[in-house]
């Protein structure tokens, strides 16, 4: 069953001789459950996909459906509350917020949908994750790859439909990497989660269902 | 060798600085403006009030003097003037007065000595022209009298028929026609009908500097802010007989240290508000550019041209700030000071002063550079001193600390909350600038209250209205108010109750009563009008006394007076219910009232015999009660003698022919004209008795009241608009540095409604936790500064009404800028904000 497409999506910048196309006509289509990998160089226009996957950003043109729901016509709060209930991203630069502990980046998500928090989920995840002992950290006080696996963990509790992955690895260890990878997995076996997951390395590419291609804002393969 | 033009440098980068943060520099200026604008303004009021003190005789008697001694002899004139701290004492005496069958105001002619003349009268005069009369017909009028006269264009020499009566009670000068020739007029600031006449006028119509009414010393102080210690020692030295007093106000003092008191209170007030805005503006501009600093640093600014960088763009700030702070307060001052005297004052007539110097603007500049200088050093201190690292690691949106413990709900109140503290400089600058205002408002609010006409008029009047038998004590003992007519009023539609207060004349006798009065009359010769030396001569005169003299004004004469049920009730409220009603109205004692301020306490419990005016035989009452704290019923007094109030009962069986004093009245509603006009109707044909209502002095209190209101409130307005403004600056800054953290929360499911609800929520905290501190601090400091500053012992108010809008305000406001706030600065993109 389709549970993310994309349709001729595109996203230019500027105008003129300046213009740039950071995607450009993109069709896509993900099943649930399913794995994806999106490789390409740096500004292929991974992010930029990923970011209109999860209506984070708006097309130029084309469309985008999660989940059931046609992101363009939902209103800023309605994708606000899509995001939270269907989406989990991890951040490149993972976006933990300052003034929050550990624990409560992570359960904020289904807080703010004002459902109860699923605390053995939660607390398995940060025993997975190797965060158990760092519950009441705040984030400053952690090192990348440690503010990374909360970004995830973050992901996770909500255990939303759909997750969308920016280089998730990319600050932490082979070991913690390898880790990590086997939670993602393991969330989206066990909950019929649908990954998509932007990386430079080939290796953990290769981890994924399905690898897709992405250069000068097109998909090659 | 080569010349190095770091200075020009230094300011050319601080140029680039100032013209890059203009809006904040704007808003300090704003600020700075603001406080030397307030600052000007009250300290404008201040030197004003004390040129008002101190000239404050000018519109009452049109002469520059301090204090009077009516009636004095040539000995006391000449130990006035070797008296201490007396600049001078000039001597005038009212001798005549023109006749008036045409309706027309009467002219006095006064007679001044040189000195009152030269000292007194000229330097008090808006313009004067001519010379002082010589001669027996010359005169000099003032311009009022003249018009009066129908002299629009007065000549020197022009000859004005004017017919006169002496003033002296041994004369039989009355109706004299006499031509004047005019030496000169002059213009008061008062509107007094007055000439003056010549020495040998004066002394052609009998009258004596000694009479009763007619002559006064007028002295000038060397300090005008005289203590009442200070005119007590004046008065034993210039040796004060019979029941003279030296006019003066002994509050005079106290009132100026209260003022001074207010106007310290205020200064602080902005000083502090000022210094919070430009410290919280300043330091939001370090914030926006310490990395700039740091770089600085790093390719070698020192820690002085680190300063001076700084300094230049404070002082750009400074001067615009200033100048137009002042140049505002000028013109403010010079309109708002006039009304405000007369409503801080609060005595009708004054002439209000605008006083403006130079010097004031000094003060002015030099407070707000305080100010300046306060919210700046620290901060100026420790930015030249950063070094490059602790720059590049600046950053004032992430709280510092390693660990917090969980919070099971994570709710939107919450959250506000942690924001609020997370920097925890910028939330007491704000909080305490917030604090600041509202305890301003707090003060004021009391304050205006406190000042209201009707507050006023409440305390001062204990009744509605007020029958006066006014001509009691002209023909002794004239019965004007009949129980007829009280009757009569009582009926009348909106009188609730009409209070009967009777009085009549008592002698004691010296032998009988010395000895129980002994400690009382040595205490009412202590007072600071009165001197000691007039005792021991007093003593002698009613010692002497014979039995039977009636003579007035004498020694040892009293009131006794007979009070009903309902008079009663209200003294009895005004002494907290300590009078004990039942045995009064059994006629077991009576209550004792001492004069002015002094307590008749020492006659609890002693039997006063008198003899009650026009009946021969003795009587005698026990005193119960010492009326001290309680406003004495009775508009008539005797001598420095007690006022004894009995039960009306009592006093029928004391007094053969009972006489009303007054009636008080009181109404169903207070400040009802309709009933104040039936209660003039029912006395329209008793010329013998005068009607007061508290709505008379109303209309002249209220234009007090409001403007008192107006600068009042222009006052805190200036203020609250410094403090919104300081918060909505922060509020911006504070959002500003989070827009990529509330962007991150977007991005993982809160909505903009829900940040909205933590914006509202957010400045909620600030206001609830302002608005708990200001209430814990301001509420007692609104009654401290209330109970220092309450000239007319008007009780506490706090209203209710009044605050609770303007916390709603403070909070609808607090919540709601975030709101707005947010709404403008974060917009854009979420991917945009995210990569912020």
């Amino acid at each position: 069953m389709e549970i993310l497409s994309a349709r001729k999506l595109k996203k230019y910048y500027g105008e003129g001789d300046s213009l740039v196309k950071a995607l450009d006509g993109v069709d896509l289509s993900v099943e649930q459950g399913e794995f994806v990998a999106v490789v390409g160089s740096s500004g292929s226009g991974k992010s930029t996909l990923l970011h209109m996957l999860g209506g984070l950003d708006v097309p130029t043109s084309g469309s985008v459906c999660a989940a059931g729901h046609e992101l363009s016509k939902l209103s800023e709060n309605e994708l606000a509350i899509f995001r939270r209930r269907k989406i989990g991203f991890v951040f490149q630069d993972y976006n933990l917020l300052p003034l929050l502990n550990v624990y409560e980046n992570i359960v904020l998500p289904t807080q703010l949908d004002g459902r109860k928090t699923d605390r053995a989920f939660v607390e398995e995840l940060l025993k997975r994750l190797g965060l158990a002992d760092r519950q009441e950290a705040l984030p400053n006080c952690l090192s990348g790859g440690q503010q990374q696996r909360v970004a995830i963990a973050r992901a996770l509790a909500a255990k939303p439909a759909i997750l969308l992955a920016d280089e998730p690895t990319g600050n932490l260890d082979t070991r913690t990497s390898q880790e990590v990878l086997g939670v993602l997995k393991a969330a989206g076996e066990c909950y019929s989660q649908t990954i998509v997951m932007i990386t430079h390395n080939p290796e953990i590419a290769q981890l994924a269902g399905r690898i897709i291609r992405i250069e000068d804002g097109k998909i090659c393969a | 060798m080569m010349k190095i033009r770091n200075k020009k440098i230094l300011r050319m980068l601080a140029g680039k600085a100032y013209r890059k943060n203009l809006r904040q520099n704007l808003m300090m200026i704003f600020s700075i403006a603001m406080t030397a604008f307030l600052i000007t303004v009250v300290f404008s009021l201040g030197i004003s009030y004390y040129k008002t003190v101190t000239e404050r005789n000018l519109a009452s008697e049109g002469m520059k003097y301090d204090v009077s001694l009516p009636e004095p002899t040539d000995e006391q004139i000449q130990k006035a003037r070797e008296a201490d701290g007396v600049k001078c004492a000039g001597l005038a005496v009212k001798c005549a007065v023109t006749d008036s069958d045409d309706g027309k105001d009467r002219i006095r002619f006064w007679w001044a000595d040189e000195i009152c003349w030269e000292k007194q009268c000229r330097p008090a005069f808006v313009m004067w022209e001519g010379t002082y009369p010589e001669k027996e017909n010359e005169i000099m009028l003032s311009t009022q009298a003249l018009s009066e006269l129908g002299i629009e264009q007065p000549e020197t020499g022009m000859g004005i028929p004017l017919i006169w009566s002496s003033l002296s009670e041994d004369s039989d000068l009355n109706n004299c026609e006499t031509v004047f020739y005019l030496t000169g007029w002059f213009e008061e600031y008062g509107s007094h009908n007055s000439g003056y006449i010549s020495k040998e006028f004066y002394e052609r119509t009998g009258v004596k500097q000694t009479d009763t009414t007619n002559g006064v010393l007028y002295i000038s102080l060397e300090n005008p802010l005289y203590s009442s210690a200070y005119i007590k020692k004046l008065g034993n030295q210039i040796g004060l007989i019979g029941n003279q007093v030296i006019y003066s106000d002994a509050l005079l003092f106290v009132k100026f240290v209260r003022l001074a008191a207010g106007i310290l209170f205020l200064t602080v007030m902005t000083l502090v508000s000022g210094a919070l805005f430009v410290y919280n503006i300043f330091y939001i501009s370090v914030a926006r550019e310490i990395r700039h600093y740091g770089q600085y640093k790093t390719i070698g600014m020192t820690v002085s041209q680190m300063k001076k960088y700084l300094l230049w763009q404070i002082f750009w700030n400074v001067l615009p700030g200033i100048l137009g702070g002042l140049s505002l307060g000028c013109v403010v001052a010079l309109w708002a000071v006039p009304y405000m005297l007369g409503a801080l004052s609060g005595e009708a007539g004054m002439r209000q002063v605008v006083a403006f110097h130079p010097i004031l603007l000094v003060l002015a500049s030099v407070v707000t550079l305080l100010a300046v200088w306060g919210g700046c050093r620290q901060l100026l201190e420790k930015t030249a001193r950063l070094t490059p690292v602790e720059a590049v690691r600046f950053n004032e949106s992430v709280r510092p600390g390693k660990e917090k413990r969980r919070t099971k709900e994570i709710g939107m109140f919450q959250m506000a909350r942690w924001n609020i503290f997370r920097s925890r400089k910028r939330f007491m600058v704000s909080a305490a600038s917030l604090c600041m205002v509202i305890v301003v408002f707090l003060v004021v609010s009391v304050i205006l209250q406190q000042n209201s006409a009707k507050a006023i008029l409440n305390k001062q009047y204990q009744y509605d209205a007020r029958v006066l038998n006014s001509k009691l004590r002209d023909d002794q003992e004239h019965a004007g108010i009949t129980e007829e007519l009280a009757e009569q009023i009582s009926g009348l539609d909106g009188v609730k109750t009409v209070r009967k207060v009777y009085s009549q004349e008592v002698q004691y006798d010296y032998a009988d009563t010395y000895e129980i009065m002994k400690d009382y009359m040595r205490a009412v010769y202590e007072l600071p009008l009165m001197s000691e030396s007039q005792l021991e001569e007093n003593l002698k005169v009613w010692k002497n006394r014979l039995p039977g003299d009636e003579t007035y004004p004498g020694q040892g004469q009293g009131r006794l007076v007979g009070i009903d049920e309902a008079e009663f009730d209200v003294l009895n409220k005004q002494g907290n219910g300590n009078l004990d009603k039942e045995a009064f109205f059994r006629g077991e004692g009576a209550i004792a009232f001492g004069f002015l301020s002094v307590s008749a306490e020492s006659l609890v419990g002693k039997k006063l015999n008198f003899q009650v005016y026009g009946q021969p035989q003795e009587s005698s009452v026990t005193v119960k009660w010492s009326g001290d704290g309680i406003e004495t019923p009775v508009y008539f007094t005797n001598d420095v003698m007690p006022d004894i109030i009995v039960c009306e009962e009592l006093f029928r069986e004391l007094v053969t022919v009972p006489i009303l004093e007054l009636l008080d009245i009181d109404y169903e509603e207070a400040f009802d004209t309709t009933t104040d006009q039936a209660i003039a109707k029912v006395l329209e044909n008793h010329d013998d008795l005068k009607l007061s209502t508290k709505t008379e002095d109303y209309d002249l209190l209220y234009g007090n009241e409001l403007r008192l209101r107006v600068i009042g409130g222009s006052l805190c307005a200036v203020l609250v608009v410094l403090t919104f403004l300081n918060y909505g600056n922060m509020m911006a800054v504070s959002i500003q540095s989070r827009r990529r953290e509330l962007a991150a929360m977007q991005s993982i499911g809160m909505t903009r409604s829900q940040q909205k609800i933590m914006m509202a929520a957010e400045g909620f905290h600030y206001a609830l936790i302002a608005g708990g501190i200001s209430l814990a601090a301001g509420l007692p400091l609104s009654y401290l500064i209330s109970a220092a500053v309450n000239t007319y012992h008007t009780p506490y108010q706090f209203l209710i009404l009044p605050n609770l809008l303007f916390f709603a305000v403070l909070f609808a406001f607090c919540s709601l800028i975030p709101v707005v706030l947010y709404q403008f600065l974060q917009r854009g993109r979420l991917i945009e904000l995210l990569k912020e």
